[in-house]
């Protein structure tokens, strides 16, 4: 059995009319694209939407990936862009308008969708910790440790300079630790006051 | 003072360059604010490195990976370099051929040949089939499986009615559905048009909506609307086109197609 198949070669496959490919491309990415989509937004059915809309989106732009960067780095920016997509109609229209709302509390047919991720012990104040984080920041925070990625290669995500990438992944460590409660602190008065300087 | 932030971040990751670390922990031993940062950061880098991977719904991408199919197969207009579906372009062109033979027929009644008045008869059959007018609240968590028989369930005439628990779906515990909040038709047929149809050149969706329901898909709120298209030239409906809409953000779940 030879080395498993670049993603690279996989889209060139795909583009001369092999949809096998495309499912492999769907099938490895998978997991890391939901994951991304899950931290990002902290909520798993605006991952899943955000996760489903990345997989159209790239499907659709597949003949624009020049292969000038990694299909990883393509990857990661379809994925950042369907969240933030996802997150502004949110703020937009954060849910339909529903007949009857007197009637029950949620705007829901279902009960909620349990975030597994929050029932596993030890993760919990991290990962609600990372939903107090300004988005810029967490972006650029669940990127660097999360999925492991150089900060170069988030520059290129983001398409910003890599000094603004450092910036922002420390600035959402710090506003990480504080919403989490972080016994480290000092006396607040001080301290914020500095933080207001340039 | 200004404050090394991009240096701290490198600090904190331990990657600094000798002379770097220097100037990092000179500022350190006179700034306050960064040390208490460095202290947070590597609070949080800690507490990160226990959060774990949740696994992807399995069926992610399901969407995407059928449409590849359709395009791989060369279905019409399906390689539509704006992206549009390839149904949607030639569900429109047949919409049209339809719409303008129904007019020859009903304008000239009496010059029609034979096969015009089959014609005729078979857009009338087409359009015998109800609109749909209301939403119906269905207390079913459907999966792919449930949709293709949805669609299916057409098949041999545009009345067919779907048994939402027959085999292929799943139908959970109860959750009160008759008393969840309905949501309003034209909310609902809004939502599946910002869904599926492209944002700019907007003409609605193709085919007639004969249905809307309110259910799940997946565990997710969802609209499922189902249209009848048929191949234009006055030809009865013969695809029942079943879209999958996110009710929460008019996103696009899934959809699937069956011949009638």
């Amino acid at each position: 059995m030879g080395p498993p198949e670049r993603d690279e070669e996989l889209v060139r496959r795909f583009l001369l009319g092999d949809a096998d490919a495309f499912e492999r491309l769907v099938e490895r990415h998978r997991q890391r694209v939901y994951n991304l989509c899950l931290r990002i937004l902290g909520d798993p059915e605006d991952a899943a939407d955000a996760a489903q809309d990345t997989f159209l989106s790239v499907l659709t732009k597949l003949r624009q990936f020049r292969g000038d960067a990694a299909f990883t780095t393509w990857m990661h920016r379809v994925t950042v862009n369907a969240c933030h997509d996802l997150s502004r109609k949110r703020r937009r229209q954060p849910l339909l308008r529903l007949a009857g709302d007197q009637d029950l509390p949620e705007a829901e047919l279902g009960p909620p969708v349990p975030d597994h991720a929050e029932e596993m012990a030890g993760t919990l104040d991290a990962v609600a910790a990372l939903k107090a984080v300004p988005e810029e920041f967490r972006v650029a925070l669940v990127l660097a440790e999360l999925h492991d990625l150089a900060y170069e290669q988030i520059a290129k995500v983001l398409d910003v300079p890599i000094g603004t990438v450092k910036s922002r992944v420390h600035r959402g460590r710090v506003a990480l630790a504080r919403a989490m409660g972080s016994s480290t602190r000092e006396p607040e008065a001080p301290f914020r006051a500095s933080e207001e300087q340039p | 003072m200004s404050h090394p932030d991009a240096l701290l971040a490198e600090y904190v990751d331990g990657a600094l360059a000798e002379g770097e670390r220097a100037v990092v922990e000179h500022h350190l031993d006179a700034c306050e604010r960064c040390r208490e940062e460095v202290a947070l950061a590597r609070a949080a880098r800690s507490a990160l490195a226990s959060v774990s991977e949740v696994p992807a719904p399995g069926d992610l991408g399901e969407a995407a990976i059928a449409e590849a199919r359709r395009r791989a197969a060369g279905e019409p207009g399906a390689a539509a370099p704006s992206g549009k579906p390839g149904w949607y372009r030639w569900a429109g062109a047949a919409a049209g051929i339809a719409a303008a033979l129904l007019l020859l027929t009903l304008v000239l009644p009496h010059v029609g040949t034979e096969p015009a008045r089959e014609a005729a008869g078979g857009a009338a059959a087409q359009s015998a089939a109800a609109p749909a007018t209301a939403v119906e609240a269905q207390n079913v968590d459907y999966d792919l499986a449930g949709v293709e028989a949805l669609a299916t369930s057409y098949r041999g005439g545009a009345d067919a009615t779907f048994a939402p628990n027959q085999p292929g779906t799943q139908a959970p515990e109860a959750t009160g559905v008759t008393s969840a909040r309905r949501i309003p038709f034209a909310d609902a047929v809004a939502c599946l048009d910002r869904a599926f149809t492209p944002a700019t050149g907007s003409q609605g969706l193709p085919g007639q909506l004969v249905r809307v329901i309110q259910a799940r898909f997946r565990g997710t709120p969802a609209i499922l609307g189902v249209y009848l298209i048929g191949p234009g030239a006055g030809q009865p409906t013969d695809i029942v086109r079943v879209l999958v809409a996110s009710s929460r953000g008019c996103t696009i779940l899934t959809s699937t197609q069956a011949t009638t």
